[in-house]
């Protein structure tokens, strides 16, 4: 399976790059359209927070083998974040954020990462 | 880790800016259920500011702009001419940034960490975190608080990897009970459960 930006690829290795480019492969954020009704309420605890992470690690988890060898730019997968409200577990109450503290920050990062870092 | 980098600039405000800055960002991002992606290396010096009198503008490229090319706010990161590093957080859509998606990924799961170049793009003052009059300001910048923003960058690296491994032992666990088979004795899985909880053990600690 090839796995290659047709030889762009330069990860960071000095050159000046170009941009303004289109990414030449974007994941289809209509893929996660299910779950923007699913989850309609944020989690009020450390604990609710942490299920809400393992789910969305759940869902990743089923093809994330596919997404990584297709190295596609990931619209789909930010969409997913989105409709979960794990882009706020940090975010200040008083605008609609979880208020959790940064070590609950982490422990939902490490949750997703265990179905797709 | 887009989750991890975009948890961790949602409160670069709070770190290194002033505290007006960090509630506008706060509302600005939870308001709009914004995703926020970066373009910080401060390591090089390769994006440049200039004093455009009320803004500072930003020239230049960065590497590694882990999930920038997939949000709706960035931070920049640049220095200027006396060698200070300043941290803005801008919409990404506007003309002055694109990117050039040179990130192959290899292995390392889409964290869509390619090059991005920022052309003439225009910050107000106001909006440079913990700067105050054009110059860095000590009540934002100079208190211990603000060296905070460098460890909690690495521990969001510990915590995906260690996510992975996790969940590589999790599968790995779940591949043997279900799937695999003990050479030489297909069908005697007495060895396979004491392996398992040696990784159990070593799990737990």
């Amino acid at each position: 399976m090839t796995n290659t930006n047709n030889g762009t690829s330069t990860n960071g290795t000095g050159v000046p790059p170009k941009g303004n480019q289109q990414p030449p492969r974007a994941t289809d954020p209509a893929v996660y359209a299910e779950y923007e009704a699913k989850w309609d309420t944020l989690p009020a605890n450390e604990e609710g927070w942490i299920a809400r992470a393992a789910e969305v690690a759940a869902i990743l988890a089923k093809d994330a083998n596919q997404r990584d060898e297709a190295n596609a730019t990931p619209l789909a997968e930010v969409a997913l974040l989105k409709h979960s409200g794990l882009l706020k577990v940090i975010g200040r109450q008083k605008y609609g954020g979880g208020g959790q503290p940064i070590s609950v920050g982490y422990k939902v990062t490490r949750e997703v990462a265990k179905g797709d870092g | 880790m887009l989750l991890g980098y975009h948890l961790l600039w949602s409160q670069v405000a709070d770190i290194v800016g002033s505290e007006e800055q960090a509630d506008a960002l706060h509302k600005t991002y939870v308001t709009n259920n914004y995703y926020i992606g970066g373009a910080v290396n401060p390591r090089d010096n390769d994006l440049k500011i200039t004093d455009g009198g009320e803004h500072a503008v930003f020239n230049g490229y960065k590497h590694f702009t882990t999930g920038a090319a997939v949000s709706d706010l960035i931070v920049l990161e640049g220095a200027v001419e006396t060698g200070e590093h300043i941290f803005a957080v801008v919409p990404t859509k506007q003309p002055g940034i694109g990117f050039a998606y040179n990130w192959n990924n290899i292995g390392l799961r889409l964290t869509e960490s390619g090059s991005a170049t920022i052309t003439d793009v225009r910050v107000p003052w106001a909006d440079a975190l913990g700067w105050k009059d054009k110059k860095p300001n000590p009540a934002d910048l100079g208190i211990p608080f603000a060296s905070l923003l460098l460890p909690l960058i690495q521990l969001n690296f510990s915590n995906f990897y260690l996510g992975i491994a996790l969940g590589a032992l999790d599968t790995a666990k779940g591949y043997t009970t279900t799937t695999t088979r003990p050479w030489p004795f297909g069908g005697d899985v007495s060895g396979v459960d004491s392996g398992l909880s040696e990784i159990d053990s070593w799990r737990e600690s």
